[in-house]
Order: C-alpha cells, then structure tokens, then sequence
C-alpha cells in the first residue's frame, strides 16, 4: 500500500497540518464514514447522503481498472475517492484518449463550507483531485481527468477547479442527467500551479 | 504499487499493431499493454456474470452484440 504526505490547512490555526495520502481505502477509513461523517450528512441532506462506500469499495475490489484513494489528517480521515483508468475523453481535441475518471470523491462533511461556517481543513478537495492529475502522469494520460458531478458541486468543479462542462449526459442518466466535467493537460497544468486556488466546495 | 518487469513475445504484425495503438493513443508500450489488461479483466467480469458486450451505433442507435470467446 502506497502512500504519500501532503498538507492541509487547519482553518482553526490558519497553518498548514501534515496529513497523508494513501492509495487504499482500509477499514479504519470505513468505519469513519459510517460512524463520524454519514449523521452529519444526514442531518444535512446531501445529495450523496445514500452513498455505501463499504459496498463500493467491495464491488470494484480486485479489479484492475479502479484505484482507490483515502486522506487521513489529525487521526481522522478526511477525503475518499474511487477512480476507474479505463475511460476516455470526450473533449474534441482529446477524444478517445485515455484519462482517470473519477467514479466516486467524498469530503469529510466538517471540511465542507455548505455545511459548516467553520470548516476544519481546507485542501481534502483539492488534494483528491491532485492525486487523480497525478495518477493521470502516471499512466500517461498527461494530466487529463474527468467526472459527472452532483448538481451542489457543480459549480466547485466549474468555478473552482476551471474543468470544462460539457453539460448534462444524457447517456450516464436518462432521468436525471449529471453535467460531465473534463480536465485538459493544460487546465491540469494550471489546476496544480495554481493550488487549487485552495478553496473548497 | 511495486511493479514486476516481463518479456513478451510478439509477432511482427502484433508489434506493429502495438505501435499503432500507442501512437494514437499518445501511450507507451507498458502503458498500452496494462490498459489492455484492464479492459480485458473488465469484461471478462462482465461476461462470467451473464451480460452481454453490446456496441451501439451513435446515430441509428443499432446495437450489434460482440462475440467474446
């Protein structure tokens, strides 16, 4: 298991926290998401509130095209995300060349600004996506990614991280069509010099 | 993720084919090979669970099952 520091700002003492990306989903970080993170959502109705990683993190198991990511930071875990290697991109200039797509990414609900006046870490967002720019190098794929967001965070990924949105997909879901969102080698270029712009959904 | 190094045996026409892809698809030889891999075990998955590749064409909407041995 393979795993990296990185830093967070703690907003309570406006200075940067070493955490840790690790590129696994263990049972600690379950069993976190089921005890500290699903009250809060449900108190809060999110959108994602009926997300199971648990049975997420089962179903792809073993699986080569799916890598999964956790973020642990002052002993909780902090960010999670599932991403699939196998997909491809949709923007003309790089149709049908592969990126990471992002099936799955979560924020602890103390870190989200639409929850809480205070958040506790800012960073869990942009480090997530970072980590997906980087596995893209890795595989090749130059820094290219892509997602279908939830409408709350639509404009996160827009606004916030400059992807391009391609509008609703049909294709993804008929009834209920989620924007897709890509990132370019460039924009990926740009996401990472910039930081992110360190703010978060 | 440690990683273990292989020979592969290919034949002349293989590799040529190899090559094409990775050229357009702006990938190296490994790269290529572990996507393949990836697909390959994607749909075999599939497959083993009762379901069908299918391939749709974009503008009659016509899907034509592929065969998979």
């Amino acid at each position: 298991m393979k795993s990296r520091p990185l830093f967070l700002w703690d907003t309570g003492s406006g200075l940067p926290v070493e955490g840790k990306l690790i590129n696994a989903i263990l049972p600690k970080h379950l069993r976190d998401h089921y005890k500290f993170w699903k009250p809060l959502c449900k108190a809060n109705t999110e959108q994602h509130e009926h997300w199971n990683w648990e049975k997420k993190c089962s179903h792809y198991s073993g699986q080569l095209s799916y890598q999964n990511f956790a973020i642990e930071c002052s002993g909780a875990t902090q960010g999670l995300m599932i991403v699939n290697t196998t997909k491809r991109c949709v923007i003309p200039s790089q149709a049908n060349k592969h990126l990471v797509y992002i099936e799955y990414l979560e924020v602890a609900p103390w870190n989200r600004k639409n929850l809480t006046s205070q958040p506790r870490h800012r960073g869990v967002g942009f480090a997530m996506l970072a980590a997906a720019i980087h596995l893209s190098i890795e595989e090749e794929n130059q820094g290219r990614i892509g997602l279908h967001s939830l409408p709350q965070a639509d404009t996160y990924y827009r606004d916030v991280c400059r992807m391009t949105d391609l509008g609703p997909d049909h294709s993804y879901n008929s009834r209920c069509p989620l924007r897709y969102f890509e990132m370019t080698e460039s924009q990926a270029i740009e996401y990472i010099r910039k930081g992110g712009n360190q703010n978060e959904a | 993720m440690a990683k273990r190094t292989m020979t592969l045996n290919l034949t002349e026409r293989e590799m040529e084919v190899l090559n094409q892809l990775c050229d357009k698809k702006g990938l190296n030889k490994t790269a290529l090979m572990r996507q393949a891999l990836r697909l390959y075990q994607a749909v075999d998955l599939r497959l083993e669970q009762g379901d069908k590749l299918l391939f749709e064409d974009d503008k009659t909407k016509e899907k034509s099952e592929l065969m998979v041995l």
